[in-house]
């Protein structure tokens, strides 16, 4: 049996390796996605951690317990007590977490006590609050700046030595050697308690996670030793002290992998539920990161599964199609085996066997295949673009396994399906069968134009909730995978539209021309029209690779650019920086009067930068229009010359080009621009007055300025029409929010120096912006960068999943694409070879011929390229701003504008035309090479 | 009986194939026949004697190795690739053993695509043209007892009707000669005896003249000349 199965392998061997490309084609996207879903999960997973620390600069895995210790049971030490506490923490967390230790800290304080330090005289009037502290292990990680750390024991003078932070020097005013007495702490000898400061440190390391918190967090502490504490405390004449105890557990997050966040956060959950003490409060951050995480986690699974969907379809498409070729080619001698007696089950088996052998090769070459997919998927840095950059570390596990072999089993479902209808129908049936003029099912029951309807009203729904699935994303739900299906809904439906179409068409020129075609024009035209299921499978097949191509290619153009645009946008220019000025609010505050700022040294800028502006901007702006007023709105204040260079501003999005606008206020030293909306919301004009209010840090009005509306915009540089509120539920709002656009000497004469933004065009990092700062000797309070925010942009596992995905099924479908038709194309050839002897025969020329099957190619090929590449675009325009709501959810002012790039219409343009020119190099071999008698010969076998 | 005029003509005619190894074997070795004109001729061999080479070379779809061919007075064997093509699309008939109809052509359309090859560009035109060729095909099709038939498919048909609609379809455009490679080889007795009867009356009615090839004896009676063909050679 399996030497029949191999020989059969052999002897169509050319179908069979087809057979195997789609094969590992579809092994190694299968088998790509999913080691590449768990690195996008884990990559996904630490670069919360990340963020985490960035936004807090705290440790992201911490889990915090705090326990209000009594202690009054003085025959055991407090120090032992406590550790009682922390070891059930220990414990419970241990059990809990499967989550490595990183490091954890007990921190056992005793009451606050009043201290007097050595310096202050007895008639000081100030006091001071002070909590001899055990903080375990501390002397490991500390660097001394002045002093020594202090000793375990009291000295002769029955005087304890501690440890401060700098925060304490402030505090106290205290330094080294300076003792602290307790007038109102006794102990049992009836002395007072003393308190020598032994030293001053710092963390001996700022990045040693230790320092959970850092020194300076702990306020009013006086650190000891352990058998310091507990001495100090057995000692007090008190029954019954209450001491604070904490205790932080820091986790392994780094070697945390994504399918540990499930049960890590189960586990983090059960000990804040059930502290292992009565009493004890725990807190940890790791479980709003882990929700958000899973949030996160489960909108990249749907992006993952619902971009995979069409491609899988596609390739199992193409096994079908590949296998039906082998099996048509084979109906013979099935036919002749079933007559033979060999049984159905039998020669099912046959190709069961066949479909195994090409699967097991499949997954030779197609899992290595995958591991290279994810790698490259890892790489994307945006569509048809990789960088080389670390790629992720694909992650091999079971999951391998289980989606390797379903692929491979509905694969071989596919390939086996074709050759049943040979084994339950007589030759004679399938015959019979094939050449029966009926429609077939989709076109009976019209199943085109019911997609096209489905897809449409989809369309038509989403668009309608378009709002609310885009507040849905914002709030971190995961996409609807209809909003994607649905258009390849669109794109199959309007692909057998156009062919339904098409048949009309060529219908109704055969019958004008029908009389007057000569006989090659009259040959193609029955050929075409009557060719049936086969042309049109592949004329589907071609339309549907490429629309979806155009469309994948439309989408990640789209995305990307749309990203790009609002970045650049949101920030206003290529960097934007701000600066902490002087000002007297401390004695304003005092005083009650009005903050004054102190303009710093611009200069500084110009040398840093060439291109640098002042921006004054302000958000909470009350402006008035005749007797109507708005608080809470934007103020940009700008020397519109320098503006006009530094800023970005999409191109069209104006009425006129943005400079005009800007040339418009510079002529009126009161002129503002005014945004579009507050013209709707209140009718003003251009030519109209309004005043608007600025206040200062204490909310005193500063000055009232009167203006001059000179132009209204709807886009300006970081300009957000659209201001987001988050209601009490959660839930996401808009408030219109108004801009005025000034001119920068009218605010400075109206409201005296206001602190503004720095704006530069340049293509500089934030770190390389605040290095060249300090350089010009300018500590920066904050720089935003287009560049970094596009590199974040570009690696947020969303985007680069996308990214990966839509570039991986790209080149898949124009592998598929060509493969597809060059197949279908050389093996109608092939069997249509004596039909070509016998019109040689008769006397059809050469040229005859030629002109016939090139006719054929236009009408058959050349119509479905042009009507995919027609389906793809339309999709492209119907359904993209649609699935934009995915990626670029947040209402803005730049509306969604479908990108299509002229790179990726060559490449696809460039495997068509190699398709064609390989189709025409065959079609010329066939032809020319074709003996008449021979190719008659053909017949007869 | 009138002296008919030679329609066919071999001099000498040698065909010989190469072995893609070396070498080669001559599968035709001197034939000199004639072929008069309005005749039912037979070539007669048992397989592969070299019957259908010959007959692919009379019919201008092979070339021999040596030798000369004339066609109607004409050196077949002078002409050029293109003077052949217009000699098979205008003089020529064909019938093939295996029924070669063009599947996506019914009936009437396989026959009508014989007359739509042969036309000249300063025939007819138009409607005009049109009619003329429904006249003919209905004529030819009547001819072979198919008028029934005219818009079924080929597959619809049996064989025998096939091999009829080949006939009337090779008749169509009035050629002077038709060839048929074993037009009985696929069929059964009597339908291969109502195949050549046909061509007999064909040949009396129509005066067409008809060469076909056969391994069948029981057939030859039927024809008005007959070569038997034995390795090569004629040899009655």
């Amino acid at each position: 049996m399996l030497k029949f199965v191999w020989q059969k392998l052999l002897h169509k061997k050319w179908l069979n390796m087809c057979s195997l490309m789609g094969m590992v084609l579809l092994i190694s996207v299968v088998a790509g996605n999913t080691l590449y879903q768990g690195a996008a999960l884990n990559k996904l997973l630490q670069s919360r951690f990340d963020d985490y620390i960035g936004e807090k600069n705290a440790y992201p895995a911490r889990i915090s317990a705090e326990y209000p210790f009594e202690y009054q049971d003085k025959s055991v030490t407090v120090t032992e007590q406590g550790n009682a506490v922390y070891k059930s923490v220990l414990d419970r967390v241990g059990n809990e977490i499967s989550l490595a230790k990183a490091e954890s800290i007990m921190f056992f304080a005793s009451d606050s006590l009043l201290g007097k330090p050595q310096y202050q005289s007895d008639d000081s009037k100030q006091d001071y609050f002070f909590m001899p502290a055990y903080l375990e292990g501390i002397e490991g990680h500390i660097a001394l700046l002045r002093g020594t750390c202090f000793t375990n024991e009291a000295d002769e003078e029955g005087i304890y030595e501690c440890i401060i932070n700098e925060r304490m020097v402030q505090y106290a005013n205290l330094s080294v050697g300076d003792v602290i007495t307790f007038p109102k702490t006794e102990t049992k000898n009836g002395e007072v308690l003393r308190i020598r400061v032994a030293g001053i440190f710092k963390e001996s390391d700022v990045h040693d996670c230790y320092w959970v918190r850092y020194p300076n967090d702990y306020e009013k502490i006086l650190f000891v030793s352990e058998a310091a504490l507990d001495e100090i405390m057995e000692n007090r004449a008190a029954e019954r002290i209450n001491m604070t105890f904490r205790c932080d557990v820091l986790l392994d997050y780094e070697g945390m992998s994504y399918k540990q966040t499930d049960a890590v956060k189960a586990g983090v959950e059960n000990v804040i539920g059930n502290p292992p003490v009565v009493k004890m409060s725990i807190s940890s951050d790791l479980l709003e990161l882990l929700s958000e995480y899973q949030a996160a986690r489960s909108q990249v699974k749907a992006i993952m599964q619902t971009l995979q969907i069409p491609v899988l379809a596609l390739l199992m498409v193409f096994l079908f199609m590949v296998s039906s070729h082998i099996t048509e080619l084979e109906q013979g001698e099935i036919a002749m085996l079933r007559s033979r007696g060999v049984s159905n089950g039998q020669i099912v088996g046959s190709y069961f066997a066949q479909s195994v052998i090409l699967a097991t090769a499949g997954c030779v070459v197609g899992v290595p295949l995958g591991y290279g997919f994810a790698m490259l998927l890892g790489s994307a840095n945006a569509f048809m673009e990789f960088v080389g950059r670390e790629s992720l570390q694909p992650v091999i596990d079971g999951q391998l396994l289980t989606s390797v072999l379903l692929a491979v089993l509905t694969a071989v479902l596919f390939m086996t399906l074709p050759v049943l209808q040979y084994t339950t129908l007589s030759i004679v049936e399938v015959k019979q069968k094939k050449n029966r003029k009926e429609k077939t099912f989709w076109q009976k029951y019209y199943v085109d134009v019911l997609m096209v309807i489905a897809s449409l009203y989809i369309r038509y729904n989403l668009s309608r909730q378009k709002e609310t699935i885009a507040l849905q994303i914002v709030r971190g739900e995961s996409m609807d995978p209809v909003l994607f299906l649905s258009s390849v809904l669109f794109i199959l439906g309007c692909g057998m539209f156009f062919l339904r179409i098409l048949q009309l068409i060529i219908r109704l020129i055969y019958r004008i021309g029908k009389r007057r075609f000569k006989p090659a024009a009259y040959v193609s035209f029955l050929q075409i029209m009557k060719a049936g299921k086969k042309q049109n499978f592949i004329s589907v097949f071609l339309i549907l690779t490429i629309a979806m191509g155009i469309f994948y290619a439309n989408t990640a153009r789209t995305m990307n650019t749309g990203l790009e645009e609002r970045i650049r946008y949101n920030i206003g220019a290529g960097a934007v920086s701000s600066e902490q000025w002087a000002n007297n609010l401390p004695a304003a505050k005092k005083n009650k009067t009005q903050v004054m700022y102190e303009e710093p040294d611009f200069v500084r800028y110009e040398s840093m930068q060439a291109n640098a502006t002042k921006v004054i901007r302000d958000y909470h702006v009350r402006v008035y229009y005749g007797n109507q007023s708005f608080e809470d709105n934007q103020l940009m204040a700008i020397h519109t010359r320098e503006f006009g260079k530094t800023a970005w501003m999409k191109n069209g999005v104006l009425n006129r080009h943005w400079y005009h606008y800007l040339n418009d206020i510079s002529q009126v030293p009161n002129g503002v621009l005014v945004s579009a909306n507050f013209g709707e919301k209140t009718g003003a004009k251009i030519g109209d007055t309004i005043k608007y209010v600025l206040f200062d840090d204490l909310k005193n009005t500063r000055a009232v300025a009167s203006a001059k509306i000179c132009g209204f915009v709807d886009v300006w540089p970081g300009y957000s029409p659209y201001e987001e509120q988050v209601q009490a539920d959660g839930s996401i709002s808009y408030r219109d929010s108004y801009l005025i656009v000034a001119n920068y000497s009218q605010v400075v004469t109206t409201f005296g120096a206001t602190p503004y933004e720095v704006w530069y065009d340049t293509q500089e990092t934030g770190r390389e912006i605040r290095s060249k700062a300090n350089e010009a000797g300018i500590e920066l309070l904050s720089v935003t960068s287009v560049t970094d925010e596009l590199v974040r942009s570009k690696n947020d596992a969303s985007i680069q999943v996308t990214n990966g995905l839509l570039t991986i099924s790209f080149l898949v479908i124009l592998i598929l694409c060509m493969a597809g038709f060059l197949i279908h194309w050389i093996l109608t050839i092939r069997k249509r070879e004596l039909m070509l002897g016998i019109y040689r025969a008769m006397g059809m020329k050469m040229s005859e011929v030629r002109f016939m099957l090139i006719h054929e190619q236009i009408f058959a090929s050349v119509s479905a390229i042009v009507a995919g590449a027609g389906v793809g675009f339309l999709a492209s325009y119907l359904y993209i701003p649609l699935i934009m709501v995915v990626y670029l959810p947040g209402r803005h002012a730049l509306a969604t504008e479908v990108i299509s790039s002229s790179a990726d219409i060559i490449r696809i343009a460039g495997i068509l035309t190699v398709m064609l020119a390989v189709c025409f190099v065959v079609l010329a071999k066939v032809v020319s090479g074709m003996k008449i008698a021979q190719a008659l010969k053909l017949g007869e076998d | 009986m009138n002296e008919r005029k030679t329609m066919i003509e071999t001099k000498g005619l040698v065909r010989s194939f190469p072995f893609a190894g070396g070498g080669s074997i001559t599968v035709l070795k001197d034939i000199n026949i004639a072929i008069p004109e309005g005749k039912l001729t037979i070539l007669k061999g048992r397989s592969g004697s070299g019957k259908t080479t010959l007959l692919n070379i009379l019919s201008a779809l092979d070339v021999p190795t040596d030798g000369k061919v004339f066609f109607d007075g004409k050196e077949l064997t002078a002409m050029s690739d293109a003077q052949r093509e217009e000699a098979r699309r205008y003089h020529m008939g064909y019938i093939f053993q295996a029924v070669a109809l063009v599947p996506v052509m019914n009936v009437y359309e396989n026959v009508e695509f014989s007359l739509r090859l042969a036309e000249r560009k300063d025939g007819k035109k138009g409607k005009a043209l049109e009619a003329m060729r429904k006249e003919r095909v209905e004529e030819c099709l009547r001819k072979v007892g198919l008028s029934k038939r005219m818009y079924h498919m080929p597959e619809e048909l049996s064989g025998g009707e096939q091999q009829r609609v080949a006939i009337a379809r090779a008749l169509a455009h009035k050629p002077k000669v038709v060839f048929a490679d074993e037009p009985t080889g696929a069929l059964d007795t009597d339908n291969g005896l109502l195949v050549v009867k046909l061509f007999k009356e064909l040949v009396e009615q129509e005066g067409v003249t008809i060469v076909m090839t056969t391994h069948d004896p029981s057939l030859m009676e039927l024809g008005d000349i007959v070569f038997e063909i034995e390795d090569g050679e004629i040899s009655g």
